[in-house]
């Protein structure tokens, strides 16, 4: 074995151990490996450079700065609040309509940030109905996931895969979409099943939350309105750029630079001071550790291994990568584990044909993030989610989290394996 | 709390005719056993609305009955509204009811309960309201009426409740001397600064003073516990008829309403750990509400 492929896995099987463990901070042990990657010369600085997929950074990067400026909108409370008055109270009802109101956010949004928004807002509401705000923290967790599948932009996992196979946002829509749209429906089902004894309230508390004035949540109406009509025109432009001929990146940037300019925006620091830098570094030293594991040969390596075991047979691949994919990323961070799969798609691209592998990408399209709501530690939006309960006095447990997400993870991905099978 | 956030659109019962208070109040019920499954007991509500019924009169001058059932293990507040066709007769003569206002309670709800009763005396009591309520076709209608009429149970506080008004203020071009004149002689640790057409433009603390009259450097260098006298502090001070608020001033820092509520009050103290806060209706300030304000009015009212 030479020192390079050495260094590659060594450098690699680290990262994963400090991500998992958490013993060092996942952004720091990625960016030291990546250096490594350099230093010890599996790639040059200008390979490593070339190997980061700038338009997952920036186009991250911009729909950062849209939530940003979108949340100090008080959309999203408005948003919780009508559907909480519309459900009269009820809890049950409030359960599944701020379920999908998170998974439609989280399909344009981030998940993480679409959370930290409104799981406090559902845990005030819980609070007031009181009730336990467990059962809306967990759901809410797992609907982000979900409406996070649906389209391009939803998910990091989704960026990746569109960025690097040349999918578009239309291409999303087309197949992801409709599987969310039944695996969401069998979500609201299941949520109204699980959760319902513990949702019991008084009239009285339901009074409470038809005593919130809505309208007060807008303090700012015209860059309400300004900000709503760019997020539209943003995500028009996500719709026709494979037509015009401009990367997805191009459309949030532009977005995001035309909100900021278009509001006259006096708090462009502000927004700027709360974008994720963590995560936009930790996915550039991802890119070049990745891409070190393909320059020595790791990839090709393991393709070649899996297309011997199913003997090239598509359904079953696409079957082996969607529970793959579904098992592992409940209880490995999705990004680096998508990250790691894309290079293997690719050369599996190179032998089969890339339109005949493209079932494969959605297989771990969906894999990837519906697995993220096996365990709590499946996907960030969980582990935040949960951050956010305990820090308000209600600690969610791994088991109570697995509980239910496990089993409806299960779920989900029959429903992803039928749709896989009778649409490819 | 409104009246209409207590009641359920789906529990309004609107629309049918009976000949008696005591089958309207049946029929009611049995509505909302349909609706709220295992957790209305019937049979022992409609027992105790008929105990108490045979106590005394349940009906309110201007045709409003309210007929009320008392549950020892019964854990809510139902408010049940029957809208009869046509009215109902009632039992000992006297007007048509043409409103009913069925309740269902526990041990443990009787404080709110009373309200609802006082709310539903102004009710019978204004002629238009009952008659607009006894008009209604469906139970949206009903709560979108006592809605609009903004009827209220419970009447919580909000910044104009707890407010300092009127608020003391100065001018743009007034001097600092007579800034700090009005504060020692007032007892005030806060001023808002008008312009000349009496817009909110700034605020002004002691705070604020203090910080004008420390130069920078002065500012960089840890503690100054080794000095007694500082010159421009000094010279700050024999400026003082000279210097104008403007040039010290700061830019309001958050603005609130009259009708604002004072949770919204207290949590932007918290977060911006700032104790007062001007009030505006409009541009014109009416008050200043403070975290003083909010110990003695609101914690130890």
């Amino acid at each position: 074995m030479s020192f390079h492929l050495i260094t590659a896995l060594v450098v690699f099987a680290g990262v994963y151990v400090a991500i998992t463990t958490e013993l060092v901070n996942k952004t720091a042990a990625a960016l030291l490996g990546a250096m490594l990657i350099v230093v010890a010369g599996v790639l040059d600085q200008n390979d490593a450079f070339r190997a980061v997929d700038w338009n997952v950074i920036f186009l991250l990067v911009g729909m950062m700065i849209l939530t940003g400026v979108a949340k100090r909108t008080g959309l999203f409370q408005w948003l919780a609040i009508k559907a909480a008055k519309l459900a009269r109270g009820e809890p049950a009802a409030i359960l599944v309509l701020l379920s999908l109101v998170t998974a439609l956010i989280s399909a344009v949004l981030d998940n993480v940030t679409t959370v930290l928004i409104i799981v406090p807002i559902a845990i005030l509401i819980a609070v007031e109905l009181g009730t336990s705000p467990v059962p809306f923290v967990i759901a809410l967790a797992m609907a982000s996931n979900i409406g996070g599948t649906a389209t391009l932009i939803g998910d990091p996992p989704n960026i990746m895969i569109g960025s690097a196979a040349g999918l578009g946002f239309g291409d999303f829509l087309a197949n992801t979409a409709p599987a969310i749209l039944v695996i969401l429906a069998a979500f609201s089902l299941y949520a109204t099943l699980v959760f319902r004894g513990r949702l019991k309230v008084t009239a009285e508390r339901k009074a409470r939350i038809m005593e919130f004035d809505e309208r007060k949540a807008i303090e700012d109406p015209i860059l309400l309105r300004r900000t709503l009509s760019v997020i539209a025109l943003t995500v028009a432009g996500f719709m026709l750029h494979g037509a015009m001929g401009l990367e997805p990146a191009t459309i949030a940037l532009g977005g995001a630079a035309l909100l900021l300019v278009v509001t006259r925006f006096h708090d462009v620091e502000g927004v700027l001071a709360e974008l994720e830098w963590s995560t936009i570094l930790f996915f550039f030293g991802l890119f070049i550790i990745v891409d070190g594991l393909v320059k020595v040969g790791v990839m090709s390596a393991v393709s070649s291994k899996l297309i011997g075991a199913t003997e090239g047979h598509l359904a079953l691949t696409t079957y082996v990568i969607l529970w793959a994919s579904g098992l592992l990323s409940a209880l490995v961070d999705n990004i680096p584990f998508v990250a790691t799969m894309i290079p293997l798609i690719q050369d599996l691209g190179a032998s089969m044909g890339t339109k005949t592998v493209e079932p494969l990408w959605w297989a771990l399209s969906l894999g990837a993030c519906l697995g993220g709501n096996g365990t709590l530690i499946g996907a960030s939006a969980n582990v935040i989610s949960a951050g956010l309960s305990a820090k308000s006095g209600h600690p969610v447990s791994f088991g109570e989290f697995t509980k239910y997400g496990a089993l409806f993870t299960l779920i989900s991905l029959v429903v992803a394996s039928l749709y896989m099978a009778i649409r490819y | 709390m409104k009246l209409s956030s207590l009641i359920d659109p789906r529990n309004v019962l609107v629309g049918e005719s009976f000949t008696s208070l005591d089958e309207a109040s049946a029929r009611v019920l049995k509505y909302a056993e349909g609706h709220y499954r295992d957790s209305v007991p019937y049979a022992d509500a409609l027992a105790a609305i008929r105990s108490r019924a045979a106590l005394g009169a349940t009906v309110l001058p201007g045709g409003v009955a309210i007929p009320h059932a008392r549950l020892q293990d019964y854990g809510d507040l139902l408010i049940l509204p029957v809208v009869p066709k046509g009215g109902i007769p009632p039992e000992s003569g006297g007007e048509r009811i043409k409103l009913a206002w069925v309740v269902l309670l526990g041990a443990g709800s009787s404080g709110l309960y009373l309200k609802c009763l006082a709310a539903f005396a102004r009710i019978a009591g204004d002629i238009e309201l009952t008659g607009a309520l006894s008009a209604v076709t469906t139970g949206q209608e009903l709560v979108a009426v006592l809605e609009r009429s903004g009827l209220e149970v419970e009447k919580e506080a909000h910044v104009e409740d707890v407010m300092s008004s009127p608020a003391v203020t100065v001018g743009t071009g007034a001097t600092i001397k007579e800034l700090l004149d009005l504060m020692a002689t007032k007892s005030l640790r806060y001023v808002p600064v008008l312009d000349e057409s009496g817009r909110l433009v700034g605020e002004i603390g002691v705070l604020d003073v203090i910080d004008a009259a420390i130069p920078d450097y002065a500012r960089r260098m840890g503690s100054l516990k080794f000095l007694d006298e500082l010159e421009p502090m000094e010279d700050f001070l024999r400026r003082e008829s000279t210097m104008k608020v403007a040039s010290i001033m700061k830019k309001p820092a958050g603005v609130f309403a009259p009708g604002d509520s004072l949770v919204a009050v207290s949590v932007a103290m918290s977060k911006q750990r700032k104790r007062h806060f001007p009030v505006c209706d409009g541009e014109h300030v009416v008050g200043v509400v403070s975290s003083m304000d909010i110990l003695f009015k609101v914690l130890r009212a």
